[in-house]
């Protein structure tokens, strides 16, 4: 079974080896050698690619003057992409230069089966050892020859508004660097910079010593004209052995302090190293005035434009869209689509921005535009050309691309359909043919001067605005009150007594004034009782002459006006429930009885009890 | 003697509303026979006797833009539309003045939309009225207990709209004090510092909007699109001059 499985497996990828092979029918090689810049001594790597044939022969390396070539050592890979397979071969020789110079390699002839492949040559630049290092490795040369930095500027003729790419290249031999990076004193004014990103690594050959080079790279654009200095001063890191201590290991025994003092076990420390760039000068441009066409909105760099108008035919009427594309290399946030404005002929509306496709320096892209272009009569049948105008660095002149113009097939449109109909319905709204500023404004109603109308200013402006606060100050005291008395019975009746006193000594008037007797004497002692009654939370029935005498002394009210309380009971008692019914009501009498009372039920007023 | 001097108050009032018509209507008259500096002189004298009426300003404007002066029109344009934020004719002929010279048209977000949708002094009279209208919804929720639990939600929701309109009232004080709005009168090169050879930085047209940060002696800090800039105080004028009504 597991037999079988195999079978089917293997079959497969063969067919599929086959098929791969059979697509990739044209036979390929390229040749590529790393470090090209290399000491005497050291080796570098020939890697010869070859794809499209099966089981090529061996490239014809060998042989190479000054120069031993060990291998090859060969890898097949097969990489299968979008379905598509690809299937290569690689030759890797080892090349050990035998003297200092420039060497080449290639060009060299492969066949691979019918077909004569062409290797490109490549030269190896191989250095002579250091003085130094063939005296036996003495570094007597200063760090800083060891390390330095530099930027560099591509194109270096830079016009305002112009992207640009700025490069910073650390070189160093002989010593390890950190690979964190820092720039000091880094203040690029007048420039607009990118974040720097870096490139692969590689080495140069300076005045016969080979330096390994880390170059950064970021898109710059000039803000301002004239001269721009840049001299930064790089803080790295610097990896050096740490010092392996004078005592003997963990151990005390040779065997195993020799094994933790090997480099494996051997840490690194970083300290920190500050070198500066060579400065870098440059001046930025103002653009030329002489040729600067009519529509030129700033744009500056390398652009096309391409632009199309759908649909062709159409009913006059009908909306057409005109879709303009801009791409390039520059400073894309400058670009706009040219002004078009509404003629007799188009309604034209304003173009917008539907597309953007930038990089992450937001200088190499491309933006589409769509403009609503409606054509008002059958006459309007063509649509003007669409102009855009840059500043061209490369060849420091101004360029005006053109599209179009746009031919439409135009048919007259149906009863009601010619006609650009407003929202609202009714009557199209007017085309304005001309644009200028609005007419005069008539003269105000009403002519305020800062004094008149400076309301705020008034100086009882804010003491009225503590008025609301105040309100609402009031209304929380009376709610807590009404909520403090809803809850407490004793209060409330307290609130109450004078009220209650009032009404029966009004009805004592009304008996008074009807000249009822008994009414009257009547609505006098329910004065008296819903009074001391509330005052002193009694139950109405329980307020007779003794017990209110008793209350009263309790409550050590002065005597006199607690006689005069009695008295005025007795009074009410002796009128009520004596012979008196019959006798009238002696006017003046009856008056001064409730004066009195009022008076001193005023008086109790003041009274705690 | 009563009658007399009621009579003499009415006059001199009717005399006080007739003064600034006149002058008004004679603006309009040399503006309409083509003398616009004289009739922008006119609304100046209107405007120094403290007519500050967004027509006053739109007019001037008129008359400034007839003379070619745009950072001027863009200035009286913008001092009148702070006014009236919601007249279409005021909008229109900033928008147009602004097209002449080349100036960036401002592009408000649309909270700040919203909040131009009344001026900074009907802010203010919404704030107050609603001031008043919370400590009166207050007072009846305390004195109403049967309908406290409605009255509050109502108050709740006055508070809201109070809070609201005192955004509103601190958007215009940020546009008109905290960080004013200034116009560049004549195109202006903006420098990187307060100095007469100071690095350009960029430049700007006649009657841009800028926001003003600081005076510094002859020089003013100001802010456009974002990017710092210094220009001398001459020619840059700040759109609130004074406490607008």
């Amino acid at each position: 079974m597991l037999t079988q499985a195999n079978i089917v497996l293997r079959a497969g990828l063969a067919l599929l080896l086959g098929t791969g092979v059979a697509r990739s029918a044209t036979p390929s090689a390229e040749m590529d050698i790393q470090p090209r810049v290399l000491q005497l001594g050291e080796a570098a790597q020939a890697t010869i690619t070859v794809r499209g044939v099966r089981n090529p022969p061996a490239p014809p390396l060998g042989g190479l003057a000054d120069c031993d070539v060990n291998g090859p050592a060969v890898n097949s890979q097969i990489n299968i992409i979008n379905g598509r397979m690809d299937q290569s071969v690689s030759f890797t020789y080892q090349l050990v230069p035998r003297r200092a110079g420039t060497l080449k390699v290639g060009p060299l002839n492969y066949k691979l089966g019918d077909v004569l492949v062409q290797l490109k040559g490549l030269e190896l630049t191989v250095a002579a050892p250091t003085t130094a290092a063939a005296a036996g490795g003495q570094k007597s040369t200063a760090l800083t020859d060891m390390v330095n930095a530099r930027l560099d500027i591509s194109p270096t003729n830079i016009f305002l508004n112009q992207t640009f790419e700025l490069y910073l290249s650390i070189l160093h031999r002989e010593v390890r660097l950190d690979r964190g990076f820092t720039l000091l004193n880094w203040n690029p004014t007048g420039l607009h910079l990118s974040n720097f990103e870096e490139l692969p690594g590689q080495r140069t050959l300076i005045n016969g010593q080979v330096f390994e080079v880390r170059q950064f790279r970021c898109t710059a654009r000039a803000l301002t004209v004239g001269k721009i200095r840049l001299a930064p001063t790089v803080r790295g890191g610097l990896l050096v052995q740490q010092q392996r201590s004078q005592h003997s290991g963990p151990f005390n025994d040779p065997f195993f302090d020799r094994f933790f003092q090997d480099s494996f076990f051997n840490r690194s420390e970083t300290r920190p190293l500050d070198f500066p760039t060579q400065p870098l000068e440059f001046i930025v441009r103002a653009l030329p005035t002489a040729g600067r066409p009519k529509h030129f909105n700033g744009a500056v760099g390398k652009f096309s434009l391409e632009a199309q108008v759908k649909p062709l035919e159409g009913v006059v009427g009908d909306p057409v869209t005109l879709t303009a594309t801009i791409a390039g290399q520059g400073n894309f946030d400058s670009i706009s689509l040219p002004l078009m404005s509404s003629t007799d002929s188009f309604k034209i509306y304003e173009a917008k921005l539907t597309g953007k496709e930038l990089d992450v320096t937001q200088s190499n892209g491309k933006k589409t535009f769509e403009q609503v272009i409606i054509p008002k009569t059958l006459q309007a049948s063509r649509i003007p050309a669409l102009t855009f105008s840059y500043f061209d660095t490369a060849k420091t002149e101004y360029v005006t691309l053109t599209a179009g113009p746009f031919e439409l097939q135009l048919r007259p449109g149906a009863v009601g359909s010619a006609v650009i109909t407003s929202p609202t319905g009714g009557a199209p709204p007017p085309t304005p043919t001309g644009r200028d500023i609005a007419y005069l404004k008539p003269a105000p109603a009403r002519w305020h001067t800062a004094t008149t109308t400076g309301w705020t200013t008034s100086s009882l402006f804010w003491p009225v605005q503590t008025l609301p606060p105040l309100a609402v100050l009031v209304a929380l005291i009376i709610a807590r009150r009404r909520d403090a008395r809803a809850g407490d019975i004793r209060l409330a009746r307290r609130e109450q007594a004078p009220r209650s006193a009032r009404r029966s000594l009004r009805t004592a008037e009304v008996a008074l004034a009807g000249g009822q007797r008994a009414a009257f004497y009547e609505a006098l002692a329910d004065a008296l009782r819903s009074y001391f009654g509330h005052r002193l939370n009694l139950p109405p029935g329980d307020v007779t002459g003794d017990v209110l005498q008793q209350r009263l002394v309790a409550a050590r009210v002065e005597a006199a006006l607690a006689a005069q309380v009695t008295a005025l009971f007795e009074l009410c008692d002796r009128e009520r429930f004596g012979t008196a019914g019959a006798v009238a009501l002696e006017l003046e009498a009856s008056r001064r009885t409730v004066a009195d009372t009022t008076r001193l039920l005023r008086r109790f007023e003041r009274v705690r009890l | 003697m009563n009658f007399f001097l009621a009579s003499l108050l009415l006059v001199s009032a009717l005399n006080a509303g007739a003064q600034p018509n006149e002058l008004f209507q004679k603006a309009g008259r040399a503006y309409d026979a083509g003398q616009f500096a004289g009739a922008a002189g006119h609304y100046q004298t209107l405007l120094q006797q403290g007519f500050r009426e967004p027509q006053v300003y739109f007019n001037l404007g008129n008359a400034e833009f007839r003379q070619g002066h745009n950072g001027a029109a863009v200035l009286a344009y913008r001092r009148a539309w702070q006014l009236a934020p919601r007249d279409a004719d005021i909008a229109a002929n900033l928008q147009f003045a602004l097209e002449q010279t080349g100036a960036a048209s401002p592009t408000p977000a649309l909270p700040a939309r919203v909040l131009q949708a009344l001026s900074a002094r009907e802010w203010r009279l919404v704030a107050l009225l609603l001031f008043w209208l919370l400590a009166a919804t207050a007072c009846a929720g305390l004195l109403l207990p049967a309908r406290r639990k409605q009255v509050l939600s109502g108050t709740l929701g006055v508070f809201i709209l109070l809070v609201a309109s005192l955004v509103g009232v601190a958007y215009w004080f940020d546009l008109q004090w905290r960080e004013p709005e200034a116009v560049v009168m004549q195109p202006a090169k903006i420098l990187f510092a307060p100095l007469p050879n100071a690095t350009e930085y960029y430049t700007l047209p006649a009657g841009s909007l800028v926001r003003l940060e600081a005076r510094e002696g002859a020089w003013c800090r100001i802010r456009s699109a974002g990017r710092p800039g210094w220009l001398p105080q001459s020619n840059c004028v700040a759109v609130c001059q004074t406490p607008a009504r």
